[in-house]
């Protein structure tokens, strides 16, 4: 007899983030094909309407405080950890999209299907930042992936460009058969792709007698494959080599967009599956990510010492972030959610202004962004030089900025768990990424200019430096309201409730 | 018919599969072989989740699902992966990975 296909119950405002998102990235593309002339400016601007729309729906429908939402058979949540992700998402898509606008047309790549991938990728971040499925979760993934793919390789026909497009195809499907194959472990194993469920079998079958049941140990393996695919998504030693040379061949405001939007989907889906699904399995997967984490920071945080190049040196530093976000992932149970998205908000400011600023340095047909370009810009424009400054400070974590208090509630959540280890190599690591940081600043206010670079500047750049650098600071001196913010976005451990 | 070929077989067949993907997708260096191997390791997991749909819930529909999807993404991702291997053989006339290797540091 064939299996009978039951419709379920729909509640539409669930997925109501994401159906604006996509529905506006399709109706975009379709409207970028009849508009007339090269100039592709309007189809920006329409792209960053539909962000400010989603943000518009995402707040219309976000569930009370400590409530959450499910549908399709418990296979999307919305819970208010989701809403937070989603607008923290939507603000880094938005930013990507400023600084993109007059750069497509400066470097001579302005092709309308730019935003709606942009949009498209945004969709499958906030996809996976709130599936309560294994199938959603890959689904995600690979949407984002796909997209983040051609929009590496966009600068066609630089040929970095393309290479960096190939390297991270590759490496990312290859990944991507890591993840896939653990899923069909786990499904295995426990007879079901969701995450509620998978949790369950497993309090269930470990509760039995003190053998390790079959099912309980392929979830075990299947669990260890998607945490290898994951870390290639999120770039954690050993599994980063690709991200430098991505970063470094992709378009820049590609490369910002995935610095912070992919790390942030990535770690909030994995967050979900630790903590829902392979919580029984924490003595497992402790350890681990403690080794990982430990590795990334001193690893990133050392490589990124030894780089001339900027954009380099900021995809070791993203590296390097990675690790302090997985402390905040492995201490979930307490603190751990608030002080990711604290931290992912403070990281986004000051990356997404970081890469700004290095977009007003970038000249045309040029690849390498060197650090000496930054010599000596504190005497001919000291407001860009400040803004960098601010920018660098919040990356190493100095107070009085919106990094520092990311640093210290990541941290704090991983002290009051007991993790006084990777507490302590966490601040070692801080003190190595201080010296880089810093070395950046000293060159802009100490050094004379070694070669002259006139910076480019046009609206989207500027408002979104000027907004970076007012959050950075605002956050970094009145922390609170930004805390009780993501104090109240609690994930959602069980269906409905 | 079920009894005549036990799961572990078909699992064993599987990750026979994978390996062979696995393989390919190292130690080949042109482009599209390594996405072949890619996608032998995607094919290996349909077959995964396939029986293990078959043999312990043929009641439910979520792994024969599944399968479709990853068959879709899997089709996804080969087209944007031959396009990028079109795109980096115009620029550099080749498609061998070892030398398609500009950024390094």
């Amino acid at each position: 007899m064939p299996p009978e296909i039951v419709i379920p119950a729909i509640d539409v405002r669930v997925i109501a983030p994401m159906l604006t998102i996509f529905a506006w990235a399709t109706v975009l593309l379709m409207v970028d094909l009849f508009m007339p002339g090269k100039d592709r400016k309007l189809t920006g601007y329409l792209a960053l309407a539909g962000l400010a729309v989603t943000a518009l729906v995402t707040l219309a429908v976000q569930p009370a405080p400590g409530t959450s939402r499910t549908s399709f058979s418990n296979m999307v949540v919305l819970d208010s950890f989701g809403t937070t992700l989603t607008l923290i998402l939507l603000l880094i898509a938005a930013f990507s999209i400023a600084i993109s606008i007059n750069y497509l047309s400066y470097h001579n790549i302005e092709m309308g299907e730019y935003y709606p991938l942009i949009l498209f990728a945004t969709g499958g971040m906030i996809l996976l930042g709130q599936s309560t499925n294994l199938i959603l979760v890959f689904l995600g993934v690979e949407l984002l992936s796909i997209t983040l793919y051609v929009l590496t390789a966009f600068f066609y026909p630089r040929y970095t460009s393309e290479e960096a497009g190939l390297k991270y195809l590759l490496l990312g499907a290859f990944a991507a058969g890591f993840l896939i194959y653990g899923i069909a472990l786990i499904y295995g194993g426990a007879g079901t792709l969701d995450l509620f469920e998978i949790g369950a079998f497993l309090n269930t079958s470990l509760a039995v007698g003190s053998a390790f049941p079959p099912g309980a140990l392929l979830v075990l393996i299947g669990g260890a494959l998607v945490l290898i695919g994951f870390c290639f998504k999120i770039s954690l030693v050993p599994f980063h080599m690709w991200t430098p040379d991505v970063y470094e061949g992709s378009p820049t405001p590609v490369a910002a967009f995935m610095s912070v939007g992919t790390k942030g989907a990535a770690f909030a889906a994995l967050l979900r599956i630790l903590i829902v699904a392979l919580l029984p399995f924490k003595i497992y997967w402790l350890p681990v990510l403690g080794v990982l984490a430990t590795l990334t920071m001193l690893f990133g945080n050392i490589a990124a010492l030894m780089q001339p190049n900027m954009k380099r040196m900021l995809a070791y530093s993203s590296v390097g972030h990675a690790g302090y976000i997985t402390i905040g992932i492995m201490t979930a149970g307490t603190h751990g959610t608030e002080s990711f998205l604290f931290y992912l908000l403070a990281y986004a400011l000051a990356n997404m202004g970081a890469f700004a600023v290095l977009i007003t340095l970038e000249r045309r047909g040029e690849m390498a962004w060197s650090v000496d370009d930054f010599a000596g810009l504190w005497k001919r424009y000291p407001l860009l030089a400040i803004a960098m400054a601010t920018f660098m400070l919040s990356l190493a974590g100095v107070p009085p900025t919106a990094g520092f208090f990311g640093k210290f509630f990541v941290f704090a959540a991983a002290w009051e768990d007991g993790q006084i280890f990777l507490v302590f190599m966490g601040v070692l690591s801080s003190a190595i990424a201080a010296f880089f940081y810093l070395r950046v600043i000293m060159r802009m206010f100490m050094d004379e200019p070694v070669r002259e670079v006139i910076p480019i500047f046009n609206r989207g750049l500027t408002i979104t430096i000027g907004i970076a650098v007012v959050g950075t600071i605002v956050f970094g001196l009145l922390p609170t309201p930004l805390v009780s913010l993501v104090q109240n976005s609690v994930i959602a451990l069980g269906v409905g409730g | 018919m079920i009894s005549a070929v036990p799961l572990e077989w078909v699992l064993i067949l599987a990750s026979g599969l994978f390996c062979v993907g696995l393989f390919g997708a190292l130690s080949r260096r042109h482009a599209v072989s390594m996405l072949m191997g890619i996608e032998l390791m995607l094919n290996a997991v349909n077959i995964n989740l396939v029986a293990f749909w078959r043999y312990t819930q043929p009641d439910e529909v979520g792994g024969m699902i599944f399968a479709l999807f990853v068959i879709v993404v899997a089709a996804a991702e080969a087209a944007v992966g031959l396009a990028m291997a079109i795109a980096i053989y115009r620029t550099w006339q080749t498609v061998n990975v070892d030398s398609v290797d500009s950024l390094r540091g």
